[in-house]
């Protein structure tokens, strides 16, 4: 153990934050893509054109007609009208019951809401398949994935905190960054993108705890609900405030769900987010409709009707149980599912700093062990290794969903397994990024992995300009600001990493005992203010 | 009103961040620079911050205004600190 409080809490966030460092990255990376997940699966299927004048009867009727043919004796439906961020087509999901095997077969479908077939496009992994990763990782099972993101967002949580203990000056430094000064100016950048995103740090990781409450505090559960695995879900269930109906057995025909829907739209207006059917066709069928969210809160209001009959049985405007509260407020605010177009610009920058402050900390760590000159054998192979995956991944992984990307636009549209490939291309890239700087010296790696990631995302926009029969300045000009939205930041994208390869290409040097470099006078003034 | 909003915690952030010694000396010259000015840049800088923030919850409701605050606060705090080194007057050359 260290000597001091401060000094063994040092260790802890150094180590703490080190050894899961690059898969925190790609998890706040990805996490921060899946702001704008639907914007992205849009791009990746350009086919598709936005629903317009569709009235709320004619996307339920063209559903329910589809489901029935689709998902006769199905358990659930889900109906998503058409025309919000979430769900900008007809989507339909539907699960069969359970059986002995296991968990009911699932289907999701978006649909034509003129035909009532399925829409023709590009099958892609999309922005779903990039979101997902931030917290199943990929090539795992499922569960496996889960676990391993729990682990590291605790150890996030403990970095966080560690380092709020170990910034000795977290008010004085409060603006403080003094440029080219190497090791300072490094820790001054991790400490201002710490410490000024702090809030959104705090509670992205917090709330990141929530999800996985059940890892961390299995006890608590199975103190009150024994070690049935089944018995804990249900009595999650209930407390989550979803309704449980067990089907009769005997065949009732669905009552209209427009109808319904009418109803619900007396009570909140046009803003309904999904209708759900239980057991369809039985006597003992549910309609629940659910509105669109309006607070940070995760819940959201909903009518339940009977499915028959299609009386109004309970209208849930709030929640009951003040723990399922806290934690729908936390896990709401993770989401920003409720965030307009300026929050949601702001928690995609959030997110960028959050992976820049734990790619400056781990640049930081490298720095700082750098070995003096004349002492260049004394290297040791893990801060190779260290500096190897700073470059491949803090480079490299812009270059790998730069490829994601383009992969999208030039796989052959008809290919089999084409949403894998997809995802194939991104691992693939970020692999040979990884490689990449045990071939080179690490200062061409980092020049040449940041020029490529430039490249990459400056051309985008040309290769969706020659791959599809749209263009940056024509959805500017038809003010379609999801695609012009997508291209200009993926030309601010290229444009930061190109300025982040030309300043390291003019600034870099490799060991300390270089010449200073040129100050400007102000920082001067700062250090001169600090050692009096 | 978010423009307002974020204009006010941009004019607050810099206050706040004059007021402090290392920074005011920084920005504008020694005989300038007091503790009088610093308590009222500090008085200012809270009250335009508080004001920021109430417009934003007032606006959009406690939650999500409250939210909006914090990240126009992040963004303009990391806004002041990269450019605060550029910004100064190269007076501070003398040793």
């Amino acid at each position: 153990m260290k000597d001091t409080f401060r000094q063994s809490m040092t260790w802890l966030h150094t180590w703490a934050g080190l050894v899961f460092c690059w898969i925190l990255y790609f998890m706040f990376i990805t996490g921060t893509l899946g702001y704008f997940d639907t914007e992205i699966d849009r791009w990746m299927q350009p086919e598709l054109r936005t629903v317009e004048n569709i009235t709320l009867a004619q996307s339920i009727d063209t559903a329910r007609a589809r489901l029935e043919s689709e998902a006769p004796g199905a358990e659930r439906w889900l109906i998503s009208p058409p025309g919000n961020r979430e769900t900008p087509q007809l989507n339909i999901f539907w699960q069969q019951p359970r059986t002995e095997a296991g968990a009911g077969e699932r289907g999701e479908q978006m649909l034509d809401v003129h035909s009532g077939e399925p829409l023709a496009a590009r099958e892609t992994a999309g922005g779903q398949t990039l979101y997902r990763m931030h917290y199943l990782l990929h090539y795992l099972p499922r569960d496996v994935g889960y676990r391993i993101v729990g682990v590291i967002t605790l150890l996030m949580f403990v970095g966080l905190i560690t380092g709020i203990v170990i910034h000795k000056n977290i008010f004085k430094d409060f603006f403080t960054f003094r440029p080219g000064r190497r090791k300072r100016s490094w820790l001054d950048i991790h400490n201002l993108l710490s410490v000024a995103t702090l809030p959104f740090q705090l509670m992205i990781t917090y709330s990141g705890l929530v999800f996985v409450i059940t890892l961390w505090m299995p006890l608590v559960g199975f103190s009150s609900y024994g070690f049935d695995a089944g018995k804990l879900r249900a009595a999650l269930t209930e407390i989550a405030g979803q309704v449980q109906v067990e089907p009769a057995g005997t065949p009732a025909p669905l009552g209209s769900l427009t109808a319904m829907a009418d109803t619900a739209v007396e009570h909140w207006g046009d803003s309904i987010r999904s209708i759900e059917v239980k057991w369809p066709g039985d006597a003992n069928a549910r309609v629940i409709i659910r509105k669109s969210p309006q607070s940070i809160s995760r819940f959201r209001e909903q009518l339940v009707f009977d499915g028959v009959s299609g009386e109004l049985l309970e209208a849930k405007t709030a929640e009951t149980n003040a723990p399922q509260a806290v934690a729908n407020s936390l896990i709401g605010l993770h989401e920003g599912l409720f965030a307009g177009p300026l929050l949601r610009w702001l928690y995609f920058v959030s997110g960028l700093l959050g992976a820049g402050m734990v790619a400056t900390g781990a640049i930081y760590w490298v720095v700082k062990r750098r070995p003096k000159p004349g002492r260049e054998a004394v290297a040791s192979a893990g801060h190779r290794l260290v500096e190897c995956l700073n470059v491949g991944t803090i480079a490299g992984l812009p270059v790998a969903i730069a490829a994601y990307f383009w992969a999208n636009r030039l796989l052959p549209v008809d290919m089999a397994g084409r949403a894998d490939w997809e995802i194939h291309v991104l691992f693939m890239v970020w692999l040979a990024a990884l490689i990449h700087p045990r071939l080179r010296s690490l200062r061409t790696a980092w020049i040449e992995q940041l020029w490529l990631g430039a490249a990459a995302f400056t051309l985008l926009p040309l290769v969706n300009a020659a791959t599809t029969d749209g263009h940056l300045l024509q959805s500017l000009a038809a003010g379609d600001w999801l695609f012009a939205g997508f291209d200009l930041t993926a030309l601010a994208t290229g444009l930061l990493l190109g300025i982040a390869a030309w300043q390291l290409g003019r600034h870099w040097q490799p060991g300390p005992k270089s010449e200073p470099v040129v100050l400007p006078a102000a920082t001067l003034a700062t250090r001169r203010d600090i050692t009096r | 009103m978010i423009v307002l909003a974020s204009v006010l915690v941009l004019c607050g952030s810099a206050a706040l961040c004059l007021a402090m010694k290392r920074h005011g000396l920084q920005m504008m010259p020694a005989r300038a620079y007091s503790p009088a000015l610093s308590l009222a840049l500090r008085v200012c800088g809270s009250a335009l911050l508080a004001g920021g923030a109430v417009i934003c919850a007032v606006t959009q409701g406690a939650g999500v205004g409250l939210t909006t605050f914090f990240g126009i606060f992040s963004m303009v705090i990391l806004l002041i600190a990269i450019s605060l080194p550029y910004l100064a007057p190269a007076k501070g050359r003398r040793r």
